[in-house]
């Protein structure tokens, strides 16, 4: 059998970004609402009842550090909202150095055989370097539905990017964790009566 | 020749994506960073001696060792100010810090720094203004040895940090440095303890057996609100001829610094501070103190006002701050400077004006603390206005 030798004398420039891309994971979500900073999706989970949903939302969220505001179940419906933050960085010229912290909202909707998800309520706070050389808030906070940013408007649409990608990423867990299979746990019996 | 260009191209972002990530995660994270400055500052009394620093200390009449101002000394011309290149490394752990500086401000921020181990006037230690690492021993206590900048203040050296390009009287006549160690312990991220022990202020070397004690306690009674209590003891005082402390010496410093983020755009500050020096015992300890308001107001990202007003009393002449002819003095100081923000943040303008006023020496043929066009030392006050460029990466 003899080898044969592929050449690639003309290579394409779309391949080539195809693998550019795929190397930077450039993995972007679209917001869902025109105007504004919100991806919401409804998702079927044929097989699953809302409170293996709820159990594996819930594993989700712990699994990156949400803090849980709401946990609440009304009828049909159970209703998980959870609070992140998560840093960007400007881009320096070796390393990059803390920007700030995309504060964000996420809320569950949980039925038998499907969800709905929705990340909104996208808020950029402002760090900045202190007299102890510490990178801490400034107290100051900017929308990030908002277009532009007088002085830093490079950062600022990289900071959009990030959080369209950083999105992207945790839906895909998201739904990978929950069409996961799992049996809610049964309650734990009562401990038997002393006498 | 194209096609290796592309594949070594895709190979690169996919190393240095997965490098990323592991900086993230558990390799720790290394960065560098740093600043140049440049300064142009024009002063009204034109003075002789193109100097801001006015006369008075090291002698009567010396035009260049007024210490009026910190680091903007020179008049009526572009002056360079400091370049900086730091170096931090860390993981969840440690952070090593390696803060190199050049230029004349850097000299004058490391002026203790001068004599090297082998006695020479000029030593590779002028060029570090701090190298530390810190030990996290756990969440909350934390440990660091070596050289850092000083815990006492509301200013620092480093021009993009500060809001006034011209720098306080407290800041030029407080510490700006030590050697030693100290540990930190968080109650929570509303309190925090700093003690330490070191040699001395502003010193590579320690002048004596004696060492230093630093304190800071830290709370944040609301949201957007730090308040920082400093404090150093120290015998400042050298050694006497057969090695042996000055007894009695002794020199300590409150200090108080805090902040208050009013609204989004707009923040005040107040350092106020009151010290004590005592060269010998027997001898009066002799005391200094000032106070100064920021008050920063951002119109947009990219632009804002800031107005700094100082009051430093060195009437006991303890510090370098002096009158014209050498004497203890008080001094009033108002600063307005403006901040513009460009290049995605890394060059910023600030041009700066400000007023230093001292009291009028009264009398026939005293020397006042400023020179005037003719090299004569008639100015009681000086006004200066200028532009600051900073670069920082």
């Amino acid at each position: 059998m003899v080898a044969r030798i592929v050449s690639f004398k003309k290579p394409k420039p779309a391949l080539f970004f195809a693998v550019l891309c795929a190397g930077l994971q450039w993995t972007c979500a679209q917001p869902t609402a025109p105007g504004k900073l919100v991806f919401e999706e409804t998702v079927k989970a044929d097989s699953l009842p809302k409170d293996s949903l709820h159990q594996n939302a819930k594993r989700w969220l712990a699994s990156r550090s949400f803090a849980v505001a709401t946990d609440s179940a009304s009828g049909e419906i159970r209703l998980l909202a959870a609070n992140a933050q998560f840093p960007v960085y400007a881009a320096g010229y070796v390393s990059k150095k803390l920007s700030g912290m995309v504060h964000c909202a996420l809320r569950i909707e949980m039925k038998d055989g499907r969800y709905r998800y929705r990340f909104g309520s996208f808020v950029f706070h402002y760090y900045k370097e202190d007299r102890n050389y510490k990178i801490v808030p400034t107290g100051k906070t900017k929308p990030l539905e908002e277009k532009t940013a007088s002085g830093w408007q490079k950062t600022w649409d990289a900071h959009q990017r990030t959080v369209q990608a950083t999105i992207a990423r945790w839906t895909a867990d998201l739904k990978t964790e929950m069409a996961r299979q799992t049996t809610p746990q049964p309650k734990a019996a009562p401990p038997p009566e002393k006498w | 020749m194209k096609k290796l260009i592309y594949l070594t191209l895709a190979f690169a972002a996919i190393v240095f994506k997965t490098q990323a990530q592991d900086a993230d995660s558990t390799k720790g994270s290394f960065t560098f960073s740093g600043y140049l400055d440049t300064y142009y500052m024009a002063n009204f009394n034109n003075p002789a001696s193109r100097s801001n620093l006015g006369g008075g200390f090291g002698g009567e009449g010396d035009p260049l060792v007024g210490n009026a101002r910190a680091f903007d000394q020179r008049a009526g011309q572009f002056s360079l100010g400091l370049v900086q290149t730091k170096m931090v490394h860390t993981t969840r752990k440690t952070e090593a810090v390696i803060d190199l500086t050049f230029g004349p401000n850097a000299d004058l921020g490391n002026y203790g720094n001068v004599i090297g181990p082998l006695g020479g006037a000029t030593s590779t230690s002028l060029a570090i203004k701090q190298a530390y690492f810190t030990y996290k021993a756990t969440d909350k206590l934390s440990f660091t040895a070596g050289q850092f900048g000083t815990h006492i203040g509301y200013e620092v050296i480093d021009a993009p940090i500060n809001y006034n390009y011209s720098l306080s009287n407290l800041f030029n006549n407080g510490p700006f440095y030590h050697i030693g160690a100290k540990a930190n312990y968080a109650f929570s991220d509303k309190a925090a303890l700093m003690v330490g022990v070191v040699n001395n202020i502003d010193n590579l070397n320690d002048q004596n057996r004696a060492k230093a004690v630093i304190s800071q306690l830290f709370v944040k009674p609301a949201e957007g609100w730090n308040v920082y209590l400093n404090w150093i003891g120290s015998n400042e005082a050298p050694s006497q001829a057969n090695g042996k402390n000055v007894e009695g010496a002794y020199y300590s410093l409150f200090d108080l610094t805090t902040s208050y983020q009013f609204t989004e755009q707009f923040l005040i500050g107040i350092n106020a501070a009151t010290g004590s020096e005592k060269a010998a015992s027997g001898l009066d300890a002799r005391t200094w103190g000032g106070a100064a308001v920021y008050s920063n107001y951002a119109i947009t990202d990219g632009f804002g006002l800031g107005v700094r007003y100082e009051y430093f009393d060195n009437t006991s002449g303890v510090r370098f701050l002096t009158n014209g002819e050498g004497g203890g003095t008080t001094v009033n100081s108002f600063t307005v400077t403006s901040n513009i923000t460009l290049a995605d943040g890394h060059f910023l303008l600030k041009p700066e004006f400000r007023i230093d006023s001292y009291p009028k020496l009264s009398g026939t043929g005293r020397t006042q603390k400023f020179d005037d066009s003719n090299g004569n030392f008639t100015k009681n006050t000086q006004s200066t206005l200028g532009l600051a460029a900073i670069y920082k990466f």
